[in-house]
Order: structure tokens, then sequence, then C-alpha cells
């Protein structure tokens, strides 16, 4: 074995943690249906949304009120993810937190460049543990 | 005993299950009409469709146990989600969330409103949007809209 192909390895070993742990924010506006204490209320408000991992690997989806995402309102595993397109695709992000505690789903479209995803729209089903609800309506683009 | 009193213990006995029956309804079904979009075989698709909603127990705005079935027209089970969150908004509304994942893969979410009735509890229309994931990979999202019930 030539000592290149060993920094090649070592290379390519260096190079898995920093995709897996590939990180993109967005934000966008998010359109709410918020059942909670007994009314409905129908809000708009900026949303921020993270998303963690690779499109094609494991992803996860944090969606919340401030761009420090102190205030989360959703943390959803990706689902399903395909392409529809070079440049656009679908995907699916599920929440269970178990019994009495936060559920959700998210579906949605994306938009991507190069496998990262350029902006997205989507809809949010989520309960959480205080027994309020939500119904999101996600635009995002991706923040500089 | 008199006789009055005896026709009085019959009548009451044969009004039972007739105060029973109205009291609790058991499962009914609603005609309902969904858009929105099926994803599946790398493929996006508009869908607008005919559904059938049931509710195991009837006098949904008055359950705090129910389940949700969603059908297709010709009545094929899509996915079946058990009752989260329920609260009357007033007497005669409500919101609703219905929740499923049956670790096989189909996890789904349903949350809307409702009209009911305010004396039986059963729903006399109702709205809302489901998220559906199935084991099979597809996934799909729907707003829904109740129709007429079902008489059967």
């Amino acid at each position: 074995m030539s000592y290149k192909a060993i920094i090649l390895g070592l290379l390519l070993i260096l190079c898995v943690p920093a995709v897996s742990s590939a990180q993109s924010d967005y934000s966008g506006q998010g359109s709410y249906q918020a059942f909670i204490n007994s009314t409905v209320k129908k809000l708009k408000q900026i949303v921020y949304l993270r998303m963690n991992g690779a499109l094609d690997l494991a992803t996860s989806l944090t969606i919340a009120n401030d761009p420090q995402f102190n205030d989360v309102v959703a943390t959803l595993q990706m689902k399903d993810y395909f392409d529809t397109s070079a440049s656009a695709g679908a995907f699916s992000f599920v929440q269970d937190d178990g019994p009495n505690s936060n559920f959700g789903v998210f579906i949605g479209t994306f938009k991507s460049k190069a496998d990262v995803i350029t902006s997205f729209t989507g809809t949010l089903t989520e309960i959480f543990a205080d027994g309020s609800f939500d119904i999101v309506t996600i635009k995002a683009k991706a923040l500089k | 005993m008199s006789y009055k009193a005896i026709l009085l213990g019959i009548l009451l006995l044969l009004a039972l299950p007739a105060v029973s029956s109205a009291v609790t309804p058991l499962e009914l079904f609603y005609h309902a009409t969904a858009s929105g979009t099926n994803f599946c075989n790398n493929t996006a698709t508009k869908v607008k469709e005919a559904l059938i909603i049931g509710f195991l127990l009837g006098d949904v705005a008055f359950e705090s146990n129910n389940v949700m079935a969603i059908e297709d027209a010709q009545s094929n089970v899509i996915a079946s989600l058990q009752q989260e969150e329920i609260f009357a908004t007033s007497l005669t509304s409500g919101g609703f969330m219905y929740t499923r994942n049956d670790s096989l893969g189909n996890i789904s979410a349903f949350a809307g409103t409702f009209q009911n009735d305010a004396n039986t509890g059963v729903l006399t229309s109702f709205t809302g949007t489901v998220n559906l994931t199935f084991q099979n990979g597809c996934f799909e999202t729907l707003t829904i809209k109740s129709g007429k019930q079902i008489i059967q």
C-alpha cells in the first residue's frame, strides 16, 4: 500500500464526520392554526428551521420560533425522501416522543442544488405534551 | 301496586335502550372531499378525491377516546387514527387531533375543527389537515372537508 493510498484513506475518514454533521439553517413564513386553551387561533410568524445531516442520509428537522433555536416547536426525524427531478424532491419527517408527549408529522417538497436544499415548503401537524396542537404551513429559504 | 305503576315500569324499561342509543350512537360515517398531494414512486401527484370518514363513537364531541377511520370511496381503509385531544370552543364547535404510529412505518397525524349538535355530540361538519406516511415509503398530505353523514 502506497503512502498516497494511506493519506487518501485518512482524508476519507476525516471527511465522514464533516458530512454527517452538516447543518443548514432556513427561515420563512409559518402560517399557524393553533389549538390551545379551548381556542383556535390563526396567526402568521417567521419560523426558523435547521436541518442536520446530508439530504440523502438520516436528517433531523428542527423548527423554532427564534433564530437562536431556543424556542423549539418541534424536532423531527426524516422518515422518507426522494428526488422528483435533479433539483427537486419531497420528504417526510416524524416525531414520536412517546405517550402524552410530542407527536408530529411534516410533509413537504424541496428544491436543491448539489444535494443541498435551497428552499422548501410543507405542512406540519403536531401535538404537544400539554395537549395543545398546531397545523403549520411553512415556506422557507436557506439563510445565508 | 296499581296497574298504572306497572305500566310506567314497562314503559321505562322499553325506553332505556332508546335513551342509551341516543346518548352514545355507535360508529358514524361521513362523506368527505380531500385535496392535497400524494408522494409515491418518485412522483408528486396533486389529488382531489372523495373519502369516507368514520368515527367509532358517533357522539364525537362528547368522547375523550375515539377512533377515526379514513377510507377511500370504496370503503378501503387508508388509515385508522386514535384520538389524542379534543376540546370545545363553544357548545357547538371544537378542535380535535388524531394520531397513528403502528410501529410498522405507518405514522400519521390529523388536526382539525368541527361543528356539533349540542345535545348529542354528533358532528354536523368538520374540516382538517392530515399528514399520512406509509410503510412502503409513500406519503400524503390532505385537507379534508366533511360532507353529509352516511345514513346506514
